[in-house]
């Protein structure tokens, strides 16, 4: 079953990304104009570049799709997202931009003259680099699944392809262009059927979802099982199969009309089953339904269950809010302003920027509860922004929709794995490779190609949860390095280097045990699937304790390295203050 | 490649009185930041607390949109954008004054 407006979206926006970014081919020339646009951006443009980077498949897809599978408590996701971008804005945007250094490792070794340090930040770059470019290649399989009806695969090839292609051969003078048209292309992809769906078209009364009434198909809705399920039926209904149900076949063209009665049935995979407009919907069954009661509450759950709540809502705060300023592919972006006051500006045009965009997905995750409860039979909740304008219009209307939607969530992947494959390329051709645009070329082709790989084999974990763990990685290992350096005196080298090692190693261990299936209940899966609640302390307080059992190991000309961070440009340029 | 450190800031405001002039303005731009930040944190550490001591909150719902919603949706958008543009005003006023009081110097 092909979606031809989402076809046409996803064509569009992928062909305008190559067109508008090989205009940057000719241009671009030295590793500045590769990595920084040559400063010359101003800062509205480069605020809403630098949100159209930062707007991944997590925003667009995850955040919606997590919150309609696990409850409000998800849009913490969304809530840290946006904040982190306050914490960036308040303690390290301008002075970060003052020092000069390009990336973090360059802050890393200018700040405490460590070659050892500038190449452990380099390790910390590819593995957060990795974590957020998984859920990219994700949510491009399974938009492309939902376009075409075809394998997961098409998509994270086609995304790899584009994207290692285009900054393999380009560089970042066209993507500033080429982002922030595309962080503009999100909002609108997101608000828009929304909006549609909110004013135009019929839909049950929002706070219905506060009822306690069971969830009802608003139309006629045909469920695709890809895996075996069973389904907790409360009332009896008369339905079409096209497959096995409860043992019995039937034909996969036309199907037969099954009267389903109450009590729970066996749906064998590769079966779909079609429900009458009005009728309840069926549940999982046991602990995977949510009550309307449980769906609303405030707190986080791990994996749709309620694991000690409070400790894996404020982990996830941790996370999000202190991971923001220590992604890599956001950095560099600090550079292309001209002087710490408009890196402030920027930043906080970011916070307007994305505090428009957050506001959607957690409307389109009400929306999707109300009128899409068929995801949840699929199991396919973070396609929900995908599916709910094809729900609700028909004909034309859901063509445009669907093209704008496919489109959008397209560009979300485009631009922030191209971001995060220039700054994998960076740190892999700086530190490793030998530097130089050939080395550049090569190591964004090998990492393209390794991170393809990998995404054909994550199918099926939430994108949020996977982007959520980058964060959490960031906050452990960046986080503490910025803030110490920036506000501290007294780190050392020893103190940052053990420090980054510990919180960002536990950080990366817990993630990668996580992924492997281990701590599935109580204490365990906090401390695995939300590390942040104890590698954040863990890192700050390793930097702290070890720089203050250190002072040996403090860096040459600490006040120099500060000044640097802190005084205004023009103060730096203004002769004769040495001398009092 | 790496401007690790641009060497015109060691020429200039250098000394025991620069040094007093630096940590005055770190110290100062410390508290426009955490001005913003702690008042986020506050509201951020107690929702969830609030939400476990008052269970009724959940049934609540304004203009047919349920409460905890219209909260982690929509209302903590606002007061954040507030905080980023207070954020920028207060610090770029604290170097206009740093800057001034160079030329008072002067």
């Amino acid at each position: 079953m092909t979606d031809s407006g989402a076809v046409i979206g996803v064509v569009a926006v992928t062909l305008a990304t190559a067109a508008v970014g090989s205009r940057g081919l000719r241009v671009s020339r030295t590793r500045d104009d590769f990595l920084v646009a040559a400063r010359q951006v101003p800062s509205t443009l480069n605020a809403a570049a630098i949100s159209g980077e930062y707007l991944s498949a997590a925003s667009f897809l995850g955040v919606a799709g997590l919150a309609m599978a696990d409850g409000v408590g998800a849009l913490w996701y969304a809530v840290g997202y946006a904040a982190g971008y306050l914490v960036l804005l308040a303690v390290v945007a301008a002075p970060l931009r003052r020092f000069g250094a390009y990336t973090i490792p360059d802050f890393a070794e200018g700040r405490l003259d460590s070659p050892l340090l500038r190449k452990v930040a380099t390790g910390f770059v590819l593995v957060i680099c990795a974590f957020y470019l998984l859920p990219q290649m994700e949510g491009a399989g399974e938009t492309l699944q939902v376009a075409f009806g075809g394998p997961y695969w098409i998509g994270v090839v086609v995304l790899g392809v584009v994207v290692t292609g285009a900054i393999a051969s380009g560089g970042m003078k066209g993507i500033t262009f080429v982002q922030s048209f595309e962080f503009w292309l999100k909002l609108v992809a997101i608000a828009l059927p929304a909006l549609a769906l909110v004013a135009v078209f019929h839909h049950p009364p929002l706070d219905s979802v506060a009822g306690t009434a069971p969830s009802v198909f608003p139309r006629a809705t045909t469920v695709r099982f890809a895996s075996p399920t069973g389904i907790d039926v409360s009332k009896q209904v008369s339905v079409v199969v096209e497959g096995v149900l409860d043992g019995s076949s039937y034909p996969a063209s036309g199907g037969g009309h099954v009267e389903l009665s109450a009590g729970v049935h066996q749906v064998a995979s590769r079966t779909s089953i079609t429900f009458p407009p009005g009728s309840a919907a069926p549940t999982l069954g046991g602990a995977a339904a949510l009550t309307n009661r449980e769906w609303l509450s405030p707190l986080l759950r791990l994996g749709g269950r309620s694991i000690h709540p409070l400790a894996a809502t404020y982990g996830i705060i941790l996370a999000t809010f202190l991971g923001a300023l220590g992604l890599p592919h956001i950095l560099v972006r600090f550079y292309t302003n001209p002087d710490g006051q408009t890196a402030r500006r920027t930043t906080a045009i970011v916070v307007v920027l994305l505090s428009c965009f957050y506001v959607w997905p957690a409307l389109l995750a009400l929306l999707g509860r109300l009128e899409a409860p068929g995801l949840y039979l699929s199991k396919s909740t973070d396609t929900v922004v995908l599916i709910l304008p094809r729900l609700a219009v028909a004909g034309t209307a859901e063509r445009i929709l669907s093209a704008l939607v496919a489109g959008g969530a397209f560009a979300a992947f485009l631009s922030t794995s191209s971001g995060l494959l220039i700054a994998t390329a960076g740190a892999l051709s700086h530190d490793i490779l030998g530097k130089g645009v050939r080395a550049f070329r090569w190591s964004a082709l090998g990492a393209g190609i390794a991170v393809t790989a990998a995404g054909l084999a994550v199918q099926g974990t939430s994108i949020n949860v996977l982007v959520g763990w980058a964060f959490a990685i960031a906050a452990s290992s960046f986080c503490p390095l910025l803030i110490l350096g920036i506000w501290w005196t007294r780190l050392t080298r020893i103190g940052a280097l053990v420090g980054l090692l510990l919180g960002g190693g536990a950080a990366s261990g817990a993630v990668i045990a996580a992924m492997a299936g281990a701590g599935r209940t109580g204490w365990p899966a906090i401390m695995l699937q939300v590390p942040a609640i104890w590698t954040v302390p863990l890192a700050f307080a390793t930097m702290v304790g070890l720089s203050l059992l250190t002072p040996r190991a403090l860096p040459a000309d600490v006040m120099g390295k500060l000044r640097a961070l802190h005084l205004p440009e023009g103060v730096l340029r203004r002769p004769g203050i040495a001398e009092r | 490649m790496s401007r690790s450190v641009p060497s015109a800031a060691d020429l200039y405001v250098s000394g025991a009185y620069g040094e007093t002039l630096l940590r005055s303005l770190m110290r100062a731009q410390l508290g426009v930041a955490l001005g913003v930040l702690l008042p986020a944190a506050a509201v951020v550490v107690t929702f969830p607390i609030l939400s476990v001591l008052l269970p009724g909150l959940v049934s609540i719902s304004v203009f047919t949109i349920p409460l905890t919603v219209l909260v982690l949706g929509f209302g903590i958008y606002p007061p954040l954008v507030v905080l980023a543009l207070v954020y920028v005003r207060r610090a770029a006023r604290v170097e206009e004054r740093f800057v001034a009081l160079l030329d008072e110097d002067q």
